[in-house]
């Protein structure tokens, strides 16, 4: 089923609204098809143009790709993809947090504290390590395990929302960019096509793996963001030039609010302290 | 009167921006009361959450009196390291302790609250955001009714149904992410009840974030002034 979107003229083809007439499972409906995410992860998206016809064949659409992407299906994505990064880390934070008996905060504050060097912190570490440990021994209503488990698992659902919120937030500011450089799209197809940037995030499950955690976050955020540039490039139909300014330009005001905020705070407490 | 059990799908079709929700909002016989039932019913079920939610934080976490004297002897140890004065520093940490003890999960029994209060300010929210946008749509020619403008807006309420994930300990859903898609949603509620073109609708659902932005830059003005000249 095609709608008319009341910002433009052209037609967004929707994702079918039952997956049984397709013959394909309700999953359908809540994420994209499997050749859509390799596409991504190889900064493919812009060849649907050349291939108007998927193998599955399930969009009677000449749209198809990844404009005929739903905003639900990205939204599912996003969501999945979250919860499977965050797998390994619920299970290493749940196992870390009970062999200690307390929540998850408490058993990385004892972890950062225990991991503080330098001679700033020669005398405070041994101070802090201890107090961190006097509050994980305490004893809490709940058996360990499960206040362990419990915390692990909010920090795990915290993955997604995290997800969600950068996907809403920095695509609000890269849209409004884009719209201002003369771009047309509407919300659904834009935050459908962006949502694929969060295929290459899936490597931050590897982040707690000591060593390679580190670049592992490096390679998977310039990976994620070679693809979202894409995406804005595909859903904006805007040349590179404007395509990137989009994309960057928002990065470059929160640096810069940043900045100015950390600075006019610091300037401040310079001014109350006393001479 | 639509039935509750449609709520579910109409709120995720809101957060995915289709148009069908705000047009059955704005078509109902009666939106406004639509709108507020639906917004009750948001704000009940985020308090009910946040209510059990703020249960578990608390029987996951230490008691509050034992941590809190952990905390005081453990402060005492590093005020000599940071050659910091004893006495006065204890009382200190004590009053900063009182004051953020209930925003790391020691509310007590304020959480009892949370039913009444988060139904009430989403309410006060959609009310404050539905005159708004429909006074500034109007003055921009839009051709809704109050009725149909209180009606769609109420979808600006969908967001915050990921407080529901506040039932699980440590959970938190970003309030950012929940007004900017709220935003978004209002953008779309403006776009269906008022038939007005993107730029307008867009400039009419950015207005009751500024009005908002000025009224609390001028409060914490105002209060900053007087606490400077008392």
């Amino acid at each position: 089923m095609a709608t008319q979107d009341a910002s433009s003229s052209l037609y967004i083809a929707d994702a079918p609204a039952n997956g049984s007439q397709t013959g394909r499972s309700r999953w359908s409906e809540w994420l994209p098809d499997s050749e859509l995410l390799i596409d991504a992860a190889q900064l493919r998206l812009d060849d649907a143009e050349s291939t108007p016809w998927r193998r599955s064949g399930s969009f009677a659409s000449p749209i198809a790709g990844v404009r005929a992407t739903s905003m639900r299906q990205g939204i599912g994505l996003i969501v999945v993809l979250a919860l499977l990064a965050g797998l390994l880390p619920f299970l290493f934070n749940w196992v870390q947090a009970a062999q200690l008996g307390t929540v998850v905060p408490i058993a990385e504050a004892l972890t950062g504290f225990n991991g503080l060097r330098g001679p700033f912190v020669e005398g405070v570490q041994p101070v802090l390590v201890g107090t961190a440990e006097n509050v994980a021994g305490l004893n809490e209503f709940f058996p360990g395990w499960l206040a362990a488990f419990l915390s692990a698992l909010g920090e795990w659902l915290n993955w997604p929302l995290q997800w969600l919120a950068l996907w809403i937030l920095y695509g609000l500011g890269t849209l409004l960019a884009a719209l201002a450089f003369g771009a047309r799209t509407t919300l659904q197809r834009f935050y459908a096509a962006t949502s694929f940037a969060a295929v290459p995030l899936l490597l931050l499950a590897l982040t707690p793996i000591p060593c390679i955690g580190a670049l592992v976050t490096v390679v998977a955020v310039l990976w994620a963001g070679a693809v979202y540039s894409q995406a804005v490039q595909v859903a904006t139909g805007l040349d590179w030039a404007r395509t990137l300014a989009s994309v960057f330009l928002p990065l470059a005001v929160a640096i810069v609010a940043s900045l100015l905020l950390f600075g006019s705070l610091i300037g401040s407490l310079l001014r109350l302290a006393p001479l | 009167m639509l039935q509750p059990k449609s709520y579910p799908e109409m709120i995720g079709k809101a957060l995915v921006f289709e148009a069908e929700p705000f047009v059955t909002m704005v078509d109902d016989d009666n939106p406004w009361t639509e709108g507020l039932f639906l917004t009750v019913c948001i704000g009940a079920a985020v308090g009910l959450a946040q209510l059990i939610g703020g249960l578990l934080t608390s029987a996951s976490l230490p008691p509050a009196a034992a941590l809190e004297e952990t905390l005081v002897r453990g402060w005492a140890e590093l005020q000599p390291l940071l050659g910091i004065g004893a006495g006065i520093s204890d009382e200190l940490v004590r009053q900063n302790w009182q004051s953020i003890a209930p925003y790391v999960g020691y509310s007590g029994w304020w959480r009892l609250l949370s039913l009444f209060i988060f139904p009430l300010l989403l309410t006060l929210h959609w009310l404050l955001y539905g005159l708004v946008t429909h006074t500034v749509a109007r003055w921009l020619g839009g051709e809704g009714t109050l009725n149909e403008t209180l009606g769609a807006t109420a979808l600006v309420s969908a967001p915050f149904v990921l407080l529901l994930l506040t039932i699980v300990p440590f959970a938190s859903p970003s309030w950012l992410l929940m007004l900017a898609w709220g935003l978004l949603i209002a953008y779309r509620a403006v776009e269906v009840a008022h038939e007005l073109p993107w730029r307008r609708s867009a400039l009419v659902a950015v207005v009751p974030l500024l009005v908002a932005l000025v009224l609390g830059a001028s409060g914490l003005t105002f209060s900053l002034i007087v606490t400077l000249l008392a």
